[in-house]
């Protein structure tokens, strides 16, 4: 086990990770529980994933498997009522945040997944297909659908940008 | 920019703009850790606890030849070597104990494996309160390997000279402890705690000094909850085994069983256990053997719902495959007893002898 090499791949990836959860979750209490859960399996498979050399794909699957562990098995952890608000670096409006977050969590869980993995991992289409194990079209269409439901949801938030509603 | 793109960009924006909370590097070592010695054991756990993962390692050395070395006359101090025996089946009780202490509270949690026998203390009180340390005396003959670097301080346990290095991990944000002595002409015991704290406590020394010097010869018998049927052929056998342990987490008994550095069977008493493959996804029961629901993650790992606990093998390093027919029998044809350690089952029996 080089924990040399584990620690470098943590401190370096970490933060990308939590936001990643973060989106997939909408609450950082259980995004930070999934990146936990996330890098304490990469630990014990560290020598192995390290051959294979796709050390962030390893990583990714067990937090989209995480969600959707989370779903499957509920008696797991305790949740809260209402998701916590995610914390953001200064610069980013509290309210254009919570419109995005909202609309997010509105979205399938399906159609969240096929939208973190092609752009914010910026997978192709195929390998997203691959890593949620459905088809291209699936992604291709899961992928289109999501676009238009945030869209949607933002427009009273974002407007004419948006191309509907009005502009703030 | 069409409208697709704005979309996605705010998205994008909104992700990088996230604040990620600083959580030290030790936490996540800690943690991993404990899933290692959990997969694995605690005797796989105390390898990784042992420091010695990132440095190159070298025997212990006080300056003083074995046959030097103070023996403090009438001490109640383990100064006699265990010796190794020849199989698993021939371990009937620990060859130590460690002696109650105000602030020491010994686990259930032991192991035994090829070159030792561990055991689980939990530190009660001051700035170490609940930190779990491990009790490990090896066999005779059989090496400490312990870290290059790090600070050491002599000690003394029972009037035996040892060693106490703190250790400082990749980064500078994670530390590490182990006190070695050799408790009897070669032959070593160490205690050792770390990478739980981003600075280890102040008192950190004392009680692993204090829980060093509490290690008395003679253990109490073990019991496993769980006893192996026959093996079929086409795997290692059970004279072999490498290590066996249990532990205890959230009050439900964990019990491993390594055949060898490829094959593990693990058994627990926890609900809700699920057959995880080893990227965390989920596999339900996909088939059903002598009336038991299991599941497979193919090339990884295999289990079985018995009536009393949730049993697996990982065989993920196996190489080549054992058949899926022969883990499910061996899953099948295991006993587990109840949640009463008295009714569990001694080494010799559980595992075959």
């Amino acid at each position: 086990m080089d924990e040399a090499a584990f620690s470098e791949y943590v401190v370096a990836r970490r933060p990308q990770l939590f936001r990643t959860a973060c989106l997939l979750c909408g609450d950082p209490h259980r995004a930070e529980d999934v990146v936990q859960d996330a890098l304490t399996r990469l630990y014990a498979a560290w020598d192995r994933v390290e051959r294979m050399d796709n050390i962030d794909g390893y990583v990714r699957s067990i937090i989209v498997n995480a969600h959707y562990s989370d779903r499957r098995r509920p008696w797991r952890r305790e949740r809260p009522s209402e998701p916590r608000d995610v914390p953001l670096e200064p610069g980013f409006p509290v309210e254009d945040a919570d419109a995005i977050r909202a609309a997010l969590r509105a979205l399938p869980p399906g159609q969240r997944r096929v939208i973190v993995l092609r752009h914010i991992w910026n997978l192709t289409i195929e390998e997203t297909a691959a890593e949620l194990r459905i088809s291209a079209g699936t992604v291709k269409s899961q992928s289109a659908d999501a676009v238009a439901a945030l869209r949607r949801s933002l427009a009273p938030a974002f407007g004419a940008a948006l191309g509907q509603g009005e502009q703030r | 920019m069409t409208h697709e793109q704005d979309v996605l960009s705010r998205l994008v924006d909104y992700h990088g703009h996230i604040s990620a909370p600083q959580v030290p590097l030790a936490d996540d070592l800690h943690r991993g850790r404990r899933r290692v010695r959990r997969n694995r054991g605690l005797v796989a756990g105390g390898v990784a606890l042992g420091l010695a993962a990132v440095i190159a390692a070298v025997s212990l050395s006080t300056g003083q030849g074995s046959a030097d070395l103070p023996q403090p006359a009438q001490s109640p101090a383990l100064t006699t070597p265990l010796v190794a025996p020849q199989s698993p089946l021939d371990v009937s009780e620990l060859g130590f104990h460690i002696e109650a202490a105000p602030d020491l509270s010994v686990t259930d949690d032991w192991a035994i494996d090829r070159d030792r026998q561990s055991a689980g203390v939990q530190v009660l009180g001051g700035d170490s309160n609940g930190m779990e340390l491990q009790v490990e005396v090896y066999y005779e003959g059989r090496p400490l390997k312990l870290p290059r670097t790090g600070t050491r301080e002599p000690v003394t346990v029972n009037g035996v000279p040892g060693t106490y290095i703190e250790e400082i991990g990749p980064g500078g944000t994670s530390h590490a402890a182990i006190l070695a002595w050799e408790y009897a002409p070669d032959s070593w015991a160490a205690v050792s705690a770390g990478w739980i704290e981003s600075v280890l406590p102040s008192d950190l020394r004392s009680k692993m000094l204090t829980a060093a010097e509490a290690v008395r010869p003679g253990g109490e018998a073990l019991r496993v909850p769980v006893r192996v049927g026959t093996l079929p052929a086409s795997l290692p056998s059970l004279k072999a085994a490498q290590d066996v342990s249990v532990q205890f987490w959230d009050g439900n008994w964990q019990w491993w069983l390594s055949l060898d550095d490829a094959i593990h069977i693990h058994a627990t008493a926890e609900t809700g256990s699920d057959c995880e493959a080893d990227d965390g996804s989920l596999h339900p029961a996909s088939f059903t053997y002598r009336g038991h629901s299991g599941c497979l993650v193919d090339g990884e790992r295999i289990g079985l719902s018995l009536d009393d606990a949730q049993v697996f093998i990982d065989f993920v390093d196996a190489e080549p495959k054992p058949a899926i027919d022969d883990l499910k029998q061996v899953l099948a044809d295991l006993t587990v007893g109840t949640a009463d350690p008295a009714t569990w089952f001694d080494l010799r029996t559980a595992l075959g002898g």
